[in-house]
């Protein structure tokens, strides 16, 4: 009997493993294939204002676009893949055009690639514009520069025992920009061509067991920045005055560094849970990057040495400098539940590392009498150390009630050279900060919840003027689903910072509150009505020392935000959508701004699996103090969609 | 008689292994679930199922045995993560996952302090946003965090809503190491340098600030009214109010040649182009 049974069983499953062999054809066959783009073109009539800000701000083109492309394969129990996911927006000359590609299969592999090029464009005139007060417009620091980045991680086994990793990024950017040669008395406008380029590589392996994970990483990083500046023709620069009975001219210029950079670097994380109260992770991350880098630079025109008082008509610099920065951080942090609703996290966290650097430089000078030449050597070091630690007990005292207290202490030391040449040359300070903490969250079932944090803290010393010393911050959030179609969210943070030290007596003061109202009757299908608005205010003074004569002045700071939004989602007839809203931002402090941005789109079925959208912005820019910087422009964008599905996807976190 | 009898128990046998006690099998949860069940076999989670130890069981191996549910029809006979408490519902999670890349510094993230449920942003039935999303990345913080979306509609600004980035660009929701959850690049630098690597040196000549505390020192990183999103419109009071002589700080009062009543010196960055850090000059001039 006990024979035939176990006979019986194994028929059973032999007949299952068939059944199950002879399904797997037809599950692989099953593959889902979605995927949609959405093209068309876009127009930009009555452009007005500023093309330097608009392009600084928004800087969206005319043109033909693809807007967005789609498409994804499921195709569970494929040989090579079970999922394929691609993504693709902004193309056509857009400022932010990326695609994503992701493939995996479930336990063997998953592998993503991901490309974004970002254009960056910036030229505001207010900025660093020494002839702004005679009419100039043209800002000595600008640069207009694409910076492509290239993303790909290869993982084996995910979510298996040992599961490895290989991954690969690339940072690199080139374009044009404006810049100013500095020599003294004088510095001078003149064009760069910025090139850099950087490559991380790291490959590690997770290793996962039932109480223990261990996650080794090991990686490399190249550099390399070939940035020129040149200049040929007369420059007069910024300087409208003679210095010593002399002006000071350039007629060319030649800068050019090669610098190149490599370093490694070493993760190694640990996490425990040795007993079903007790969790334990520790990290140990170690990275030294180095720096080698060789400067030419080649000047000719009408310039002094003002430390001599030797005027000279040609410069011909070489530079030689290398540096290097171990840096090492560690952390240990451990979680341990002595009863059941109570938690107790207590972190370490270091951070250390010196930068040493060596220099060399020499500079052969070149008048109509006689040729000189100085050599100067230098070295640096930059040292930091710093620490934290931190208690946190929370207790769970309902379900629906839990508070949070605890304390942490903050203490490092920092030491850098001070760069001018009338300072020591080195200044040091230290950091010791003591911080009290409380908070707690609210839940009333899933429909309202209030979370609140609160930090006092004492410092006795800062490594900056600027930084927090005897600061109360408080931040208070809470959402609330008044029904299945209206929610609400609310929040309010404030930071009071002091530090009334003699000769400090910073005070800064800042407030955000904000508010949301989402409205989705019957689920989103006839029409949704999205509201918000946010107040932020931020209120800072501080003494400093006037250069030019040691006196005593104070720099005030005052934003005083007003931002909001809203967005009408409307369903209209045989599935045509039509949204219409925009935001605004208005600033009434230091610096004036308003800036609105109304839109409306439109999306018609036209066929089964293709539809016809369009959309209308405008963006309108106003500052009050610099004018000449407003822009305003109308935005009309018309295209075609066509395809199914929705594959929309995020970068992964 | 004798062979009925031995392809009774056969079955018997064969359902006893594929449902062990308490457990009930998928086939019975999509009987009343079958939305659900029908999303979840897009699902990431679905392999789950055909693992040898869940075999046919993928629902169980998260919400536990669902006899005594099946039985009584409510919902307070099996684990709910919606309404079970937080670190209960995220230990269910972590007992797979606590091993993820993305998951290195959980203990020491915020969201963790606050007890964020891992359900909060990750919808695990119904997700079609990457990676099991309950909607897309930026939407998701911002409904927690909508004054920091406020702070994207300042005119200078990361460009989070025009979509060329999002927020996980910059931080781990997950947990990293201090402050705000910041990502690191290359180990133990901070985040933001992953994409102005240009930025990173180590460079003969440094800016001590730059190093010792975050960008955010200069700059506001979402976004600002003020050019170049820094903290200050005025660049040479955003330095000196650091550059100010103060025992026992970094940062010195500059020479008096620098006369802030000229334009020239109205904005330090004319002359200390290299602001962030210097190749060949002690002063950031080059």
């Amino acid at each position: 009997m006990k024979a035939a049974c176990r006979m019986a069983t194994l028929s059973l499953a032999i007949g299952l493993a068939f059944a199950q062999e002879e399904a797997q054809p037809s599950t692989a066959k099953r593959a889902e294939i979605n995927g949609s783009m959405e093209f068309g073109y876009r127009w930009m009539p009555g452009k007005g204002g500023s093309e330097d800000v608009y392009r600084s701000i928004v800087n969206l083109g005319e043109g033909p676009k693809l807007f967005g492309a789609e498409a994804s394969v499921h195709s569970p129990g494929g040989r090579l893949y079970d999922r394929v996911e691609f993504r693709a927006s902004s193309w056509g000359g857009d400022p932010y055009s990326s695609w994503r590609l992701d493939v995996s299969r479930s336990g063997i592999y998953n592998f993503f690639a991901n490309y974004r090029n970002i254009a960056y464009f910036n030229s505001v005139p207010s900025f660093a514009n020494p002839s702004l007060d005679v009419g100039g417009l043209i800002s000595e620091r600008s640069f207009d520069i694409r910076q492509r980045f290239f993303d790909t991680e290869l993982e084996l086994r995910p979510g298996s025992r040992f599961s490895p990793y290989f991954a690969y990024s690339r940072s690199s950017g080139s374009g044009r920009g404006v810049t100013t040669f500095v020599t003294d008395g004088n510095e001078f406008p003149v064009a760069t061509r910025l090139r850099d380029t950087s490559d991380f590589y790291r490959a590690g392996i997770h290793a996962n067991f039932l109480r223990w994970n261990l996650h080794l990483e090991e990686g490399g990083t190249t550099f390399g920045d070939n940035q020129e500046i040149g200049f040929t023709g007369i420059n007069v620069g910024n300087r409208s005055t003679l210095l010593l009975g002399q002006i000071i001219l350039l007629r060319d210029l030649l800068q050019t560094y090669v610098v190149r950079g490599r370093g490694t670097f070493t993760r190694a994380v640990l996490e425990a849970r040795p007993w079903s109260r007790l969790n334990v992770a520790g990290q140990l991350l170690y990275s030294q990057p180095s720096m080698d880098v060789r400067y030419l630079q080649q000047n000719n025109g009408a310039f002094l040495v003002l430390e001599t008082l030797q005027s000279f008509t040609g410069q011909n610099t070489r530079s030689l400098a290398d540096s290097n920065r171990p840096h090492t951080s560690a952390t240990w942090t451990t979680e341990f539940r002595p009863a059941h609703r109570l938690r107790v996290i207590q972190t370490w966290f270091t951070d250390r590392f010196h930068a040493a650097a060596a220099s060399s430089v020499s500079d052969t000078f070149q008048s109509a009498s006689e040729t000189f030449v100085t050599d100067e050597s230098a070295t640096q070091r930059v040292a930091f150390n710093y620490s934290r630690h931190q208690v946190d007990v929370i207790a769970d005292l309902t379900p629906f009630l839990t508070v949070r207290g605890g304390h942490r202490y903050e203490w490092g030391s920092a030491a850098a050279p001070s760069g001018l040449v009338t300072s020591p040359a080195s200044l040091a300070a230290e950091l010791r900060r003591n911080v009290g903490l409380a908070g707690g969250t609210v839940r009333v079932r899933n429909s309202f919840d209030v979370n609140f944090d609160f930090e006092a803290a004492r410092s006795d010393r800062t490594f900056f003027r600027t930084d927090l010393a005897d600061f109360q911050r408080a931040r208070f959030h809470s959402r609330y689903r008044l029904s299945k179609w209206i929610a609400w969210t609310g929040s309010f943070a404030i930071l009071s910072n002091s530090n009334e030290t003699l000769g400090m007596n910073l005070d800064y003061r800042s407030t955000e509150s904000s508010m949301t109202l989402l409205i989705t009757p019957n689920d989103d299908k006839r029409w949704t009505l999205l509201l918000d608005y946010t107040r932020s205010g931020l209120r800072t003074s501080i003494p400093y020392l006037v250069p030019q004569d040691r006196t005593n002045a104070v720099s005030r700071y005052r934003d005083d935000g007003n931002s909001g939004g809203a967005n009408v989602g409307l369903a209209l007839w045989r599935g045509a959508k039509l949204n219409l809203g925009g935001s605004f931002y208005i600033d009434r402090g230091s610096r004036p701004t308003r800036d609105l941005q109304p839109r409306g789109t439109i999306s018609v079925p036209l066929f089964k699996y293709a539809s016809w959208t369009a959309e209308w912005r405008w963006f309108g820019f106003d500052e009050r103090q610099f004018s000449f910087e407003n822009f305003h422009t109308h935005l009309f964008a018309t295209g075609l969609r066509l395809g199914r599905g929705d594959t929309r996807e995020q970068g992964k976190p | 008689m004798k062979t009925l009898l031995i392809g009774v128990l056969a079955a018997a046998e064969a359902l006893a292994q594929a449902s062990p006690e308490g457990y009930v099998g998928t086939e019975t949860c999509v009987t009343c679930h079958e939305d659900i069940g029908r999303a979840f076999q897009r699902n990431p989670h679905a392999a789950v199922g055909s693992a040898r130890a869940w075999k046919g069981r993928a629902c169980e191996s998260c919400h536990g045995p669902g006899k005594e549910h099946v039985k009584a029809a409510a919902p307070q006979q099996i684990f709910v993560f919606k309404t079970a408490e937080p670190a209960k519902a995220n230990d269910r999670c972590l007992t797979c996952h606590s091993g993820d890349q993305t998951h290195d510094a959980r203990l020491f993230g915020s969201h963790n302090r606050n007890q964020i449920r891992c359900t909060e942003c990750h919808a695990v039935h119904h997700a079609s946003v990457r990676p099991l999303l309950a909607a897309p990345t930026n939407e998701l913080c911002t409904a927690c965090h909508w004054s920091v979306q406020a702070e994207f509609r300042r005119p200078y600004r990361h460009k989070l809503l025009e979509g060329a980035m999002s927020c996980v660009d910059c931080h781990n929701p997950h947990g990293d190491l201090p402050q705000r959850d910041l990502r690191r690049v290359a180990a133990n630098d901070i985040g933001c340098l992953k994409c102005h690597s240009d930025k990173r040196g180590p460079f003969p000549f440094e800016h001590a600030p730059v190093r010792f505390a975050a960008c955010s020192t200069c700059h506001e990183p979402h976004g600002s009214a003020n050019p170049r999103m820094l903290t200050r419109p005025n660049v040479s009071l955003l330095c000196l109010e650091c550059h100010t002589t103060t025992t026992l700080r970094t940062g010195s009062t500059p020479p008096a040649f620098h006369d802030l009543r000229s334009a020239r010196f109205q904005n330090c960055t004319i002359c200390h182009t290299r602001i962030h850090g210097s190749f060949a000059s002690q002063e950031l001039l080059r």
